[in-house]
């Protein structure tokens, strides 16, 4: 059953199909000719890019079925495959398509002429299916289908420099978290299924309100979606895959772990939020509020350029869990979008610095602290960075102010109490992140300026700096609202297309305004500090811990251990070895009964085996003559008896 | 006259012969003519026993048993070049390479 072809339809189709495409193209066996090979599939990820582009801009602002297959109908359910347009993720489809296209661009780059580099876009191209997959299943079928898909991409990706054993094991703890995720997920659908029906996000939401599950039944349904959110998400206690998966390529890391894959798990709430019940938006908010503060604290006192990254997207999707399940979906998607963009942004920029500054360290002698200034004082990048950390951190006039404050006054509106400590971490979460985004800015661009520019010219081609450019473009205001400091004045009405419907937009108020840029202004203040004195905690460095782990625990469990091994041969020992002398006497007494009774018997028998073997094996020599002789002899006989039967 | 058991007492000791050959020879090739002689042997029995038949379905199935005795020992041959040329041999003993 297709519904009318039209041009939002076929441009939605060429947005899965022409990934897809790329992605078996790419998995032909590489030729001589490696450049035009990588190059078709390339055009066909720009074209699935404009294809998502003239989607969303032609797409409605209500929710439409335009396909669904039956994929399994068994007695009383059934899982349909489809292409639904959702209104509130449309933009989340372009978003993916054109950062896939960025990051395409900007790996042929930071990659170089590596040899097996097809195999990175190969992996590239799987993913970005699978995230299309996702974000257009009808129902949760289709939808967990992409869910492993684009884990399974994402392993490929984060092991790709998979000659290192570092990068091995983060694949495999990505793998792990997230097959704990995954689990949640498959048992709350095979709950949902067995007890609906149905797997359908609309008809699921139907059943839930007309009270068709029983509410044990949604209880646990509900943990599961919890569970898998959290581990998509890298919310605790599944978050230590995301800092750990940093050791995959750095245009990966933007893609994957810090725009699209991360935000898989706030799809997914945003799917079945009304399925869940209160018990689990409380658990939510408490987890994304503890992950949120504890993220940023990380990222405060990170030295690991990519760590700190890595642990702020934790921190701020946290954030977005915490207004979701407070009812601010028009604020979380927002916020998420704006995220998506500006993250990736850092990221790819922080891909830069670290090509050229070998590891990612932010404090240490020959690394990025002090290093080439030539590179840092390069006008673009410098103001991308300040831009991109102006987002991150939520000034006006950037995506990030508005839906900040649309957070904020979702949760100001959810008639919360100060005596609650999630509320003040609503609130603290953007002043850290302001702050850990000042001492990024000044760790980065104001050290080693003094130094003399080395002579030397930039040899980074401009696809290279070319993207963060255009991200930091892309995280200014007009993404999310024509007017700098009203969140609701968004595109849908002036150009007449579905622009993120979801939840209720709130008005802006001057008073939340002040608030929001108060908060910022202090984080900055707070970063400087921390950058002016240079305060450190190391406790927060897992090298720390492994130093000091050696020194307290790990040295005295040791000795303990040899006065134990002591104490053990001279007292336990005398007695076991009595015990264990009488044992073998008997033992002995045992073998000779054995030896002569048991197995005088079974060697007879074993000797008649083995001469009859040979004797039987010479009818399977394989000489053809020898098995038509008794094939004859057969037949004879065969004939023989019929014939004797006839008479 | 010629009885069909007359018959009998030659394409007997053919279709023997024939078994004999394919048995004990050391070459496919004569173990292919041995094939021809049993199938020769069966001709015989076929047109003979079947004169006594008004129809003369037996004697075109003799017909068709030629046809096919002309196809196999075409196919059989050019399987024999491609068994030569890998074992340099067509002895039979020899070509024991699947043997359980």
């Amino acid at each position: 059953m297709i519904a009318v072809m039209d041009l939002t339809f076929l441009m939605l189709i060429c947005t899965l199909a022409l990934p897809l495409i790329s992605f078996l193209w790419l998995c032909l066996p590489v030729t001589a000719t490696r450049k035009p090979y990588l190059h078709v599939a390339g055009i066909l990820n720009g074209l699935a890019g404009f294809s998502s582009l003239v989607y969303f801009l032609s797409s409605g602002s209500r929710l439409y079925r335009y396909a669904s297959w039956e994929w399994i109908k068994v007695k009383a359910w059934n899982l349909q495959f489809g292409l639904v347009h959702y209104p509130e993720t449309a933009f989340l489809v372009f978003t993916v398509s054109l950062l896939s296209l960025f990051v395409w661009i900007y790996s042929l780059a930071y990659l170089g002429v590596k040899e097996d580099r097809h195999r990175y876009f190969r992996h590239l191209s799987l993913f970005i299916f699978g995230m299309q997959w996702l974000l257009v299943a009808p129902g949760l079928g289709q939808f967990f289908m992409g869910w492993e898909l684009i884990g399974i991409a994402s392993y490929l990706l984060i092991g790709f420099y998979r000659e290192t054993l570092d990068e091995a094991s983060a694949a495999s703890s990505a793998f792990m978290h997230n097959r704990v995720g995954d689990l949640g997920l498959l048992t709350a659908v095979s709950i949902l299924l067995l007890a609906g029906g149905t797997a359908d996000f609309t008809a699921l939401s139907d059943l839930a309100s007309e009270g068709m599950y029983a509410e044990s039944l949604l209880v646990i349904a509900g943990f599961g979606f919890v569970i898998a959110s959290l581990a998509k998400s890298a919310q605790f206690p599944l978050h230590a895959w995301l800092p750990a998966a940093m050791a995959g390529p750095t245009p990966i890391s933007a893609l994957i772990h810090a725009a699209t894959l991360v935000v898989s798990g706030i799809v997914l709430l945003l799917r079945i939020k009304p399925l869940l019940l209160p018990i689990h938006l409380d658990l939510l908010y408490g987890i994304a509020g503890l992950t949120a503060l504890m993220a940023a604290v990380m990222a405060l006192f990170q030295t690991d350029l990519k760590k700190l990254l890595a642990w702020s997207t934790i921190s701020q999707l946290g954030w977005m869990i915490m207004a979701l399940s407070k009812g601010g979906e028009y604020a979380s998607l927002q916020h998420l979008y704006a995220h998506a963009y500006f993250k990736s942004g850092l990221f790819l920029l922080a891909g830069i610095f670290i090509l050229f500054a070998q590891h990612a360290e932010l404090n240490e002698p020959g690394s990025i602290r002090g290093l080439k200034p030539w590179l840092l004082n390069h006008k673009v990048l410098r103001w991308s960075g300040i831009v991109l950390l102006c987002a991150l951190s939520g000034f006006p006039l950037t995506a990030a102010f508005l839906s900040k404050e649309q957070i904020l006054m979702g949760f100001a509106a959810s008639h919360q109490t100060w005596s609650d400590p999630l509320y003040w971490i609503s609130f603290l979460v953007p002043l850290l992140t302001a702050a850990y985004a000042a001492r990024l800015y000044f760790t980065v661009f104001h050290t080693g300026s003094e130094e003399l520019l080395l002579g030397k010219t930039w040899k980074a081609t401009a696809s290279l700096w070319m993207i963060p450019f255009l991200l930091a473009l892309f995280s200014l205001f007009p993404l999310l609202s024509l007017n700098p400091f009203e969140g609701t004045k968004n595109w849908g009405p002036v150009l007449g297309f579905g622009f993120y419907q979801a939840g209720n937009p709130i008005p802006a108020s001057t008073q939340w305004l002040l608030i929001s840029l108060a908060l910022t202004l202090s984080g900055w203040i707070v970063g400087f500090l921390l950058f002016r004195f240079n305060l450190q905690l190391p406790f927060l460095n897992r090298r720390y811990w492994t130093e000091h782990l050696q020194a307290g625990l790990i040295r005295p469990v040791f000795a303990a251990g040899r006065g134990f091994s002591f104490a053990d041969r001279r007292i336990l020992d005398a007695g076991i070895e009595t015990l264990s002398r009488s044992v073998v006497v008997l033992a002995h007494v045992f073998k000779l009964v054995d030896r002569h009774l048991i197995d005088g018997g079974l060697r007879l028998f074993n000797k008649a085996l083995y001469h009859a073997g040979p004797w039987g094996a010479t009818t399977s020599e394989g000489k053809l003559q020898g098995y038509l002789a008794r094939t004859a002899l057969v037949l004879m006989v065969l004939v023989g008896l019929v014939m004797m039967y006839l008479d | 006259m010629i009885e069909p058991v007359h018959i009998a007492y030659v394409s007997g000791p053919l279709f023997l012969i024939g078994l004999a050959v394919v048995l004990s020879r050391r070459s496919a090739i004569m173990m292919l003519m041995g094939i021809e002689l049993m199938l020769n042997a069966a001709n015989l029995n076929l047109v003979a026993f079947s004169n006594q038949n008004p129809e003369v379905s037996g004697q075109i199935f003799a017909l068709f048993v030629m046809v096919v005795a002309a196809a196999e020992v075409a196919v059989g041959l050019a399987i024999l070049l491609a068994v030569y040329k890998g074992y340099k041999s067509t002895d039979p003993e020899k070509l024991n390479r699947l043997k359980g």
